[in-house]
């Protein structure tokens, strides 16, 4: 709750010490002095700036985010039409390097120093130390442009399922790709130290077969240190979701926040960066709540 | 004095048996070559990196122009050879900065400890939980684009991460009972900190600075890509990528050789930085 606290009044100051008069820049380079103070007056910029503030506080409170100062639409209504974008990518991102991560660094451990598990570094190396954009260009020319086989641009039709799963592929591949590899990694290290716990040689000992120890000692066990860097992930996704989006032509909050900022609009700015916040907030209270689900013998605080 | 500190460094250097290890010294090799081409940059070009020419629009690769032109008939070799340098700069200049507040913090949070700990700690907590690339963008948005808001603003997401891990470290070492005879010996604060502290986290930090540069370069450029880094005469990686990618259909190799250039260039940092950190500091690992 602090932590809002001091979030939205952050917000507040950022968009205020941001050099530019949203209003000059609204109204361009032919703009008349007196229009330039008929629009600060009605943007409400003209009020000192406690009363600013003030107003913004209160408005918050009932979830009033004001007007967008480019689009004159409620900051509220074009957020909430928004976030859902962003958050299928994430989604599907995190789906992505899940399934391949866990699998794939599991397989690793438990074929240590095969040449399975040799392929496995070099390329996890290769994709941490790719840029995301230029990953996101290659893929576009190669399956968009030459082949055909995914579409250019955008997000697809909103009430379409099925286009917006089909639009989502390229996207949610090309910024899952490094998570997943981080992912792999760090499953990998984490079953190779599982596998060297007493309770395993145990397992074994008591006759279990090799794949029951596997799946039901080392996998289990290797889950809360795995969700902790999944929680991490998952904030490093909504980072690389700003580029997809510009990329790959999507509509979402952080393409938002890129314009937002470059023209000024501190409703919108203000709004972005809360809902980001809040996402903020929500996603580590999940991981929080991982450990408990996934190991019984941690104790919520 | 300052010869101890370099001498004690180099020695901790010459231990690391990683060097035996190929990939390591390629992965070396490389980036001092990376380095060499930097500094040196005005003498690799071929041609001039800005100099316009119509004649030579889009010319695909050829002898004269290994990588081939861009929109403006400039020469893709020349610019990602210049790009290495201002690259590097924009990485390098964010890593001090971020780098050396964040040690500063960390040292003070971990030394002093009691409501300034809190503080700070509260205050790196909070900054870590968002995402470098949105905190770089947000503040990119109050200072401004161009070269200096961009190595500001990836300063400052650079900042907590190091102030952690180095508050961690300190924590640890402050228990040392070579501190606790340092301090018994009459010396102050600040010899303690610096003889005794900061000495013995140089391996950390050295291993933090490889991991982290590759990232910083990245996130230049992907700034630089959406349009909010440098400005568009400086031709970073990530500028020349941004510059080409309208002509991704009809001359794709604009982006192809600054995006190679990256990921080679952040693959040998990549590999060195988990080099020295299984050698340095292994308890780092978790990331």
């Amino acid at each position: 709750m602090l932590t809002l606290l001091v979030i939205i009044t952050a917000a507040f100051i950022i968009t205020r010490v941001t050099p530019g008069d949203p209003a000059e820049i609204l109204l361009g380079d032919y703009a008349t002095p007196e229009l330039v103070k008929m629009v600060r007056k009605e943007m409400e910029l003209d009020k000192p700036i406690w009363a600013q503030y003030f107003t913004y506080m209160r408005k918050i409170i009932r979830v009033d985010l004001g007007t967008s100062f480019r689009t004159d639409r409620e900051v509220t209504i074009t957020l909430l039409e928004q976030y859902p974008y962003t958050l299928h990518l994430c989604l599907g991102s995190i789906m992505i390097s899940i399934l391949f991560g866990i699998p794939l660094g599991t397989l690793a451990a438990i074929k240590r120093k095969s040449w399975f598990d040799k392929v496995i570094l070099p390329t996890s190396v290769l994709a941490i130390s790719t840029p995301m954009f230029w990953l996101a260009l290659l893929v576009l020319f190669f399956f968009s442009i030459y082949f055909q086989w995914f579409p250019l641009l955008g997000a697809g039709n909103p009430n379409n399922w099925v286009s917006l799963a089909y639009h989502l592929v390229l996207p949610a591949f090309v910024l899952g790709l490094r998570e997943a590899a981080i992912i792999t990694r760090m499953t990998r290290a984490t079953v190779i130290d599982v596998l060297d716990q007493d309770y395993i040689r145990t397992a074994r000992a008591k006759g279990l077969t090799e794949r029951a120890v596997i799946w039901k000692y080392a996998v289990r066990n290797s889950l809360n240190p795995i969700a902790s860097i999944v929680g991490l992930d998952i904030l490093s996704l909504l980072g690389g979701s700003v580029i997809a989006e510009v990329v790959f032509s999507r509509p979402g909050v952080g393409r938002l926040l890129v314009d937002s900022i470059s023209a000024r609009d501190y409703p919108m700015v203000q709004g972005a960066i809360l809902l980001i916040a809040v996402a903020v907030i929500i996603i580590n209270f999940l991981t929080d709540i991982s450990y408990r689900l996934l190991d019984p013998r941690i104790e919520l605080e | 004095m300052n010869k101890n500190i370099t001498s004690r460094v180099i020695s901790k250097f010459k231990k690391i048996k990683i060097w035996r290890n190929p990939m390591i010294s390629v992965s070396l090799g490389f980036v001092i070559f990376v380095l060499i081409v930097a500094i040196f940059a005005p003498f690799v070009v071929i041609h001039d990196p800005f100099q316009n020419n119509l004649d030579l629009l889009l010319v695909s690769p050829n002898k004269e122009y290994i990588m081939g032109t861009d929109q403006y008939g400039r020469d893709i070799f020349s610019r990602v050879i210049w790009g290495t340098r201002e690259s590097l700069k924009i990485g390098l200049l964010s890593i001090l900065i971020g780098a050396s507040c964040g040690i500063f913090l960390g040292l003070i949070s971990g030394y002093v400890g009691g409501l300034t700990d809190d503080l700070l700690t509260r205050m790196v907590n909070l900054l870590l939980s968002f995402p470098v690339i949105i905190v770089a963008i947000i503040v990119v948005g109050i200072v401004g684009a161009g070269s200096t808001g961009v190595i500001v603003a990836l300063g400052i997401g650079i900042t907590p991460i190091f102030a952690r891990i180095v508050r961690g470290q300190v924590l640890t070492i402050k228990q040392n009972t070579y501190v606790e005879a340092a301090r018994a010996l009459g010396a102050g604060n600040m010899r303690i900190i610096i003889f005794h502290i900061l000495i013995n986290i140089s391996g950390p930090i050295i291993v933090l600075v490889t991991i982290y540069l590759p990232l910083a370069i990245l996130a230049e450029s992907s700034l630089s890509f959406l349009g909010i880094g440098v400005s568009p005469d400086t031709p970073t990686w990530g500028r020349i990528i941004a510059d080409g990618r309208a002509y991704i259909q009809s001359a794709p190799w604009i982006c192809l050789f600054p995006g190679l250039a990256l990921i080679i260039t952040s693959i040998s940092f990549n590999v060195l930085g988990d080099g020295l950190r299984d050698e340095l500091d292994p308890k780092l690992r978790v990331r």
